[in-house]
């Protein structure tokens, strides 16, 4: 049972590529362990950023046999009168490479057969590593590749060593004008090497005492704990997100943890701005004390000791020049108010698309007035228009020009200064994943049904990975903040305000990513189709119906229930133009009571769980009724009055969309 | 270290490199890049390490000289080698010690940034680097130029000089940078920031302009027609340096920029091709 290391060293590979490459290193190896049919107990993959560690445990000597089953001649042909092998048994045996005693006769529909069983493998695992390392070095796949050398193989970033170990002996082979060896590098600074490795149980301490911290989950973890460790030390909690941690994770070999501090004078800035500062420029982790931002941050750096003290004041001149053009840009923003900014917006022209933002604005205002109409919201009509006067002006302040990503939040944060409560915080919110406020959640939904239509209008429509406009994102959270907030509003009519050039394409769009979203809230899959499949664009009256189903589903009653919907429909569904059902052409008790029932159905039931209990007595009078009654009469007249009824019957499950989808599924 | 010996610090260092060291490009770029000396020898098969510093001038970062960090032109200082070295990474890094700068006492990292440049149709996977949190230098290995793949990868690394030399100086106002000992940045610089500024950004004339970009591009493609690529290349910069200017002046709408950036691109394309078609390495 032995050990297989094989390391790929590479030039710093970008963040963004963990944790997937991980898992993909994982996946591939097995899959080609299992291909080549070689043994093993358990794989570990390590990762920093110059280096994709594998290491293979507990891997047998040789390859697993293979038996492959040929058919060969039948065998009356195979064998003589005295039952030895004739010529062309014996010819078959030579051309499989096997021997005679590998055939065996076997009977098959068409009589019996000589079948060799030939067995294959055997090769020593040693031989096959080689191959298999270059197999899986380039299966990795990366949202970007780049070249680097003569034989122009793609990667991430370019490969500089690999170390291929099999317990003590090395595999050779060569990728990208590199040939595997038993070296490997320490930290870039502290340790570079080249450092030997005589044999795989060397490789972790070598690393570990060469200022490499090989594993990430343990990188990672050693960082979350310093981080606040450090921050405790002062008294302070640290600001830091899965996503952060992640990213700084990738950004080192050996964390060392260091603290800085900026001058009190910026905490007059907004905070959103100073986190979004050191966050997305610096990758520094903000921190805050008694709940506000405290005037210091933590670095996770690749160096430290001696460095320290430099790597302190480097980054602390640093973020103060970024912090010091913050100051200087809210200090400009603030001295033209909002309101004055709104003529400006004729200015600026929208990309992939026609027009203005101020043509946006108002197209939006079609939009959010409907909304307004339609839930009944007129108190706080006049508040959210001028919310949505503002909600784009930001674009014009210093502040958003230089970092764009804080767009909607610094409209908030200035509008703050001389708006009301429910008009700012429309605006802070109105781009957030989660917006906190009906006003925010409604200008949302404005801005996310003119941006899907409007681009959708000039062709920009979103495919494979072609989504340059972040449509899909922005459909998805239209449906969530549709569906979450049950705010219960036909979609159609506000295609039609933007004068929507394909209904139909876009409502497609939009169902797709509606499809995700009740997936997500843990519908399952055949309820989901079912909610689809009603004659409706309200995103809310979807999700209800879903929900409704998902709770109905659990009981003893609904698979009849869903049998009996699905007979009338099956029954019925290909037969078009039929009178209206006669009860005068009635022949049967059965027939009578289905009528009735229909008649006497309460017309308006909103609630979709009251008509289920109501419905559920057709259960037993549909299985009467198919008893009793022959629909498929050669009479037209009865028959088209059957069908009629029966179709009749069927409406009444209407608002549970398309039962027949459930049905496939029970 | 003043600002001028920064400069020649490093022009020493690659030089003994074995780059050539060649002088800036005499024209407008907004990039050490653009500059023939990067553009065409990263086409083709040859061998090429050269090293030069390349003002460049991005109009729309113009600042009227008030900003202490940001400028309209600026000084870059180019290197390009071709093939790029497998140890190319660790050839910088002793480039920084060269300045003084001790690896072992400051956070020296490689952080992701692929750079593109639109209007010439190029683009390279690379990093920033990063000097205890701050960025001095752009390291980009090309994959595409003028719209083609290389044949042969070039690394570019492209020190920002102005940034690294405050670093050393520890100043916080690039104007105060000491150029030598007696003369600073803003004795030789401040006033072309402030002009430059107003004329990017306040005083630009539409019309002109525009007149302006017709007749380089209509005189680019005549050259490109009698196949002197050098000479329709230079007229390709000035193509897109009129455009940062119309752009700067907030002169373009959003598609019209779109249009200009697809106009100067046309025209790189077209040097590119016929550059490596009159090497007879056109594939």
């Amino acid at each position: 049972m032995r050990t297989f290391l094989l390391e790929i060293g590479t030039e710093e590979l970008p963040a963004g590529i963990f944790p997937n490459i991980i898992e993909q290193i994982e996946d591939k190896t097995k899959n080609l362990l299992d291909r080549y049919r070689i043994d093993y107990k358990d794989i570990e993959v390590f990762a920093t950023p110059r280096r994709l560690v594998l290491f293979i445990y507990g891997l047998e000597d040789i390859q697993r046999d293979e038996i492959k089953k040929v058919k060969g001649p039948p065998k009356n042909v195979s064998l003589d009168s005295n039952g030895h092998p004739t010529k062309a048994l014996l010819g078959f045996v030579e051309r499989q490479g096997c021997s005679i005693e590998d055939i065996k006769f076997e009977t098959t529909s068409q009589g019996e057969y000589a079948f060799a069983y030939i067995r294959t493998g055997g090769r020593p695992v040693r031989d096959l590593l080689g191959q298999l390392s270059k197999e899986l070095i380039s299966s990795l796949e990366f949202q970007r590749n780049m070249y680097w050398e003569d034989t122009k193989f793609l990667f991430s970033r370019p490969i500089r060593w690999l170390l291929s170990l099999l317990d003590d002996e090395v595999i050779s082979f060569e990728l990208a004008g590199v040939k595997s060896d038993r070296y490997t590098y320490g930290h870039r600074f502290l340790a570079p090497g080249p450092l030997e490795i005589k044999a795989v149980e060397d490789y972790k301490d070598t690393l570990r005492s060469s200022f490499v911290m090989f594993d990430h989950r343990e990188r990672r973890d050693y960082i979350l704990k310093e981080v606040e460790k450090r921050a405790y030390e002062i008294q302070a909690k640290p600001i830091l997100t899965e996503d952060l941690l992640n990213e700084v994770t990738f950004l080192v070999e050996f964390p060392f943890i260091i603290l800085g501090e900026f001058s009190r004078e910026f905490l007059e800035i907004p905070r959103e701005i100073l986190t979004t500062v050191m966050i997305h420029h610096q990758r520094y982790i903000p921190l805050e004390k008694d709940g506000s931002l405290y005037n210091g941050f933590i670095i996770v750096s690749n160096m430290g000791d001696k460095a320290e003290e430099n790597i302190r004041r480097g980054n602390e001149r640093v973020i103060s020049a970024r912090f010091s053009d913050a100051k200087f840009f809210y200090k400009r923003d603030t001295s033209i108010p909002l309101k004055d900014r709104i003529k400006d917006l004729e200015k600026i022209s929208l990309p992939g698309e026609e027009g203005t933002l101020k043509d946006k604005v108002e197209r939006m205002r079609l939009v959010l007035n409907y909304l307004i109409d339609a839930l009944r919201l007129y108190d706080i009509k006049d508040d959210l228009n001028t919310a949505l006067d503002l909600c784009e002006t930001d674009r014009t302040t210093e502040m958003v020009k230089e970092f764009p990503e804080l767009h909607g939040i610094m409209g908030g944060i200035y509008a703050r200064l001389n708006e009301k409560e429910e008009v700012w915080k429309s605006i802070y919110y109105h781009e957030s994943e989660n917006p906190q406020v009906l006003g925010a959640k409604l200008l949302a939904i404005s801005e996310k049904m003119y941006d899907i239509v409007s681009h959708f209008n000039e062709g920009y429509i979103p495919s494979g990975s072609q989504d340059p406009y972040g449509l899909r994102k922005s459909a998805y959270t239209l449906v969530s903040l549709l569906g979450d907030n049950d705010i219960d509003v036909e979609l159609g009519p506000i295609m039609d305000i933007l004068e929507c050039k394909d209904k139909n394409e876009v409502w497609n769009f939009l169902t797709q990513r509606l499809y995700a979203y009740l997936l997500n809230r843990g519908i399952k899959r055949d309820l989901v189709e079912s909610a689809l499949g009603l004659d409706t664009t309200s995103v809310a009256k979807i999700t209800n119906t879903a929900l409704t189903l998902q709770k109905l589903s659990i009981k003893d009653s609904f698979p009849l229930f869903i049998t009996s919907a699905v007979r009338c429909y099956r029954i019925t569904k290909d037969v078009e133009d039929l009178p209206a059902c006669d009860p005068s052409y009635f022949q049967i008790e059965d027939e009578e009571n289905l009528y009735r029932f229909i008649k006497d159905f309460p017309k308006d039931m909103s609630s979709l769980e009251e008509r289920y209990e109501t419905l559920l007595p057709l259960v037993e009078m549909l299985d009467r009724f198919f008893k009793n009654v022959f629909v498929m009469v050669d009479d037209e007249k009865i028959r088209n009055n059957r069908l009629s009824l029966l179709k009749e019957t069927y409406r009444l499950f209407a608002p549970f969309g398309d039962l027949t989808k459930v049905e496939e599924r029970l | 270290m003043t600002f001028q010996e920064v400069i020649l610090k490093l022009l020493d260092f690659w030089q003994e490199q074995n780059c050539i060291i060649t002088q800036p490009y005499d024209m407008e770029v907004g990039a050490g890049t653009m500059s023939p000396d990067t553009f065409f020898r990263a086409l083709g098969k040859e061998r090429w390490n050269v090293a030069y510093v390349q003002p460049s001038r991005r109009p729309a970062d113009g600042r009227f000289g008030e900003n202490p960090n940001r400028l309209g032109k600026y000084y870059q200082l180019q290197v390009i080698l071709k093939p790029a070295p497998s140890n190319v990474q660790d050839i910088y890094i002793e480039s920084l010690k060269a300045l003084g700068i001790d690896p072992l006492l400051h956070d020296i990292r490689f952080v992701e940034d692929n750079w593109e440049s639109p209007t010439l149709g190029a683009w390279g996977l690379g990093w920033e680097v990063w000097l205890d949190g701050m960025e001095i230098t752009q390291f980009t290995y090309f994959q595409q130029m003028g719209g083609l793949p290389v044949d042969v990868v070039s690394a570019e690394i492209t020190y920002g000089l102005e940034r690294i030399a405050m670093y050393v100086q520890e100043k916080d106002n690039v104007f105060d940078l000491l150029w030598n000992n007696d003369i600073t940045y803003g004795d030789v610089r401040f006033q072309e920031e402030v002009e430059f500024s107003k004329y990017a950004l306040l005083n630009g004339d539409n019309r002109t302009l525009r007149d302006f970009f017709d007749d380089c591009e209509r005189e680019a493609n005549r050259l490109l027609g009698l196949k002197l690529v050098l000479p329709a290349y230079d007229h390709t910069l000035k193509c897109s340096h009129i455009f940062n200017l119309l752009d700067a002046g907030g002169m373009l709408s959003y598609t019209e920029r779109v249009s200009y950036i697809g106009r100067v691109r046309a025209l790189a394309r077209e040097c590119a091709r016929l550059y490596l078609e009159m090497k007879g390495e056109l594939v």
